[in-house]
């Protein structure tokens, strides 16, 4: 879950990695603090998302953030499949799970740290508002507008991306 | 007609009260632009649901339990408090070791400054004085250290001589009293520390003034007992450092004491009792008696004259005015010259004198 949460927010898997696990480790430490309030999963979701902004400021802070590449992707359609494959669901289409990864990161990726983050919970998490006011430590109705802004540039992006000619 | 633009992502969701619910959608009827945001909205939103569940990549728990591990190893080696003091402990060090290096700096530019100054100063004035007895206004003789100098540094040293002379005389004088008293009360000198290191000389030095030999340990011959063979004769064992001489041990007296004691076992009524004590001594050649008549041999001051220079089986030992201590081998007595008498056997010498 950290790990698949993680490659949505960076984008790529050696981001991934590094921000799952250093969110894992503070977990493990933190645990014996974890009182109950939220459930387990909603506090791990808490830790992944803290673990990336405080990442995501120090890289700027440090000029150091920049729109994530895509080009780590292999190139090869083999390495991409083997990149996607997945126990469950079975895997049938990893070409095109590849492809859908790589269009959902890019126009993720376009977006700015907050919109991305509320996207990622309600959009493709699919958590209620609630678990994200929780997740995110923001009102609810603060969930609500930054989501219906999150969405509205996400309906920008593809808008005028369709209309882009071909 | 107003839009509800704002409304369409939480309409998406379902997150609007009914009434609103029923408001956008009366509305969608009659606005096809709304209608149309939503759908756009709605195909943006359905796009993002497609994100693929990717599988971990390999080797991902073996990097994690790596990183965890590093993680326990890297708990902190100080605690809070030990931080504290490590810190303030080596800001003093630095202040310490600055205060040392700038104190060494100043010193040693003042001291080189000052040589060079004097050093200037002595150069200068020598090669004034050259110019001068070239030109025949002064004499070589200028060149030396100027007298007053001379004097000062005469007077200096002699200062030095003669505290170190008194320091001497006074701790001389000390072991001599530490000397007598123990003397006095029979014990044997220490082989205390006087200031010079060879007793000859230092003997030779003050033969004039006292009339006096230097102290030995006692001459006793220590006796193998299994075997009854005397291991050495006389402990003329002349320590390096040797305690000055006691007014009133006396050469002379020393071996007229011997000489005493001597004759004393040798007379007809004590029944030879060097002959007993001889007769126990594998060592018979040493042991021939000696007449009372015989010439003393002259004792040099120096030597260890408690032993008997001719039989040194026998020693003396002084234990208070004109009062020695004799030892034959293992037997010793106690020969009052004051008296012409023998005050005290051992219990050895009793036990023999009685078989």
């Amino acid at each position: 879950m950290a790990y698949n949460l993680a490659l949505k927010l960076t984008g790529n898997p050696s981001d991934a990695e590094d921000l799952s696990q250093d969110a894992l480790l503070r977990a493990v430490k933190a645990l014996p603090r974890f009182r109950g309030d939220s459930s387990l999963s909603t506090w791990l979701y808490r830790i992944v998302l803290n673990t990336w902004k405080n990442r995501v400021r120090s890289e700027s802070r440090r000029g150091l953030w920049k729109f994530i590449s895509l080009d780590w992707l292999p190139q090869e359609d083999e390495k991409r499949e083997e990149f996607f494959k997945s126990n469950e669901p079975p895997v049938d289409h990893s070409l095109l799970q590849a492809e859908r990864f790589g269009e959902i990161s890019a126009a993720l990726a376009k977006l700015d740290d907050e919109s991305r983050a509320v996207i990622v919970l309600r959009d493709i998490e699919e958590k209620s508002y609630e678990e994200i006011s929780e997740i995110l430590d923001i009102p609810l109705g603060t969930v609500k507008s930054r989501l219906a802004r999150a969405r509205d540039g996400l309906k920008e992006m593809y808008k005028e991306k369709s209309n882009e000619p071909r | 007609m107003s839009h509800v633009k704002d409304l369409l992502s939480p309409y998406l969701d379902r997150r609007l009260s009914p009434a609103e619910m029923k408001k956008v959608e009366e509305h969608f009827s009659s606005c096809a632009e709304c209608r149309t945001e939503f759908e756009e909205l709605r195909a943006a939103v359905q796009k993002m649901k497609g994100f693929p569940q990717a599988s971990l990549p390999s080797g991902y728990m073996a990097r994690l339990e790596r990183k965890m591990r590093a993680e326990d190893s890297r708990e902190p080696f100080l605690t809070m408090p030990y931080k504290i003091t490590a810190f303030a402990f080596s800001g003093l060090m630095i202040i310490f070791i600055s205060k040392g290096l700038l104190e060494f700096y100043v010193v040693n530019r003042g001291r080189a400054a000052f040589r060079s100054s004097s050093l200037d100063q002595l150069a200068s004035r020598r090669q004034i004085l050259e110019r001068s007895i070239i030109a025949g206004k002064a004499k070589p003789a200028d060149l030396a250290v100027p007298e007053s100098q001379l004097k000062g540094e005469l007077a200096a040293g002699d200062e030095i001589r003669d505290e170190v002379a008194g320091y001497r005389a006074q701790k001389m004088k000390d072991e001599e009293k530490l000397n007598e008293e123990k003397s006095s009360f029979g014990l044997s000198a220490p082989a205390a520390a006087p200031l010079e290191d060879n007793p000859r000389e230092f003997s030779a030095g003050r033969k004039e003034s006292m009339n006096s030999t230097p102290q030995s340990a006692f001459a006793g011959a220590a006796v193998n007992q299994r075997q009854n063979v005397p291991v050495f004769e006389s402990l003329q064992v002349r320590t390096k450092k040797q305690a000055p001489l006691s007014e009133t041990e006396s050469p002379d007296e020393g071996r007229e004491a011997i000489l005493f004691a001597k004759n004393y076992v040798s007379q007809p009524g004590q029944n030879s009792v060097q002959q007993k004590i001889r007769g126990r001594s594998l060592d018979k050649s040493n042991a021939g008696a000696m007449n009372l008549q015989q010439p003393a041999p002259v004792l040099k001051t120096g030597d260890a004259f408690r032993s008997d220079a001719d039989d040194k089986l026998w020693s003396s030992k002084p234990l208070g005015e004109r009062l020695y201590k004799v030892q034959y081998l293992r037997y010793s007595f106690e020969v009052d010259l004051e008296h012409k008498k023998i005050r005290g056997l051992d219990a050895d010498s009793q036990q023999l004198l009685k078989n």
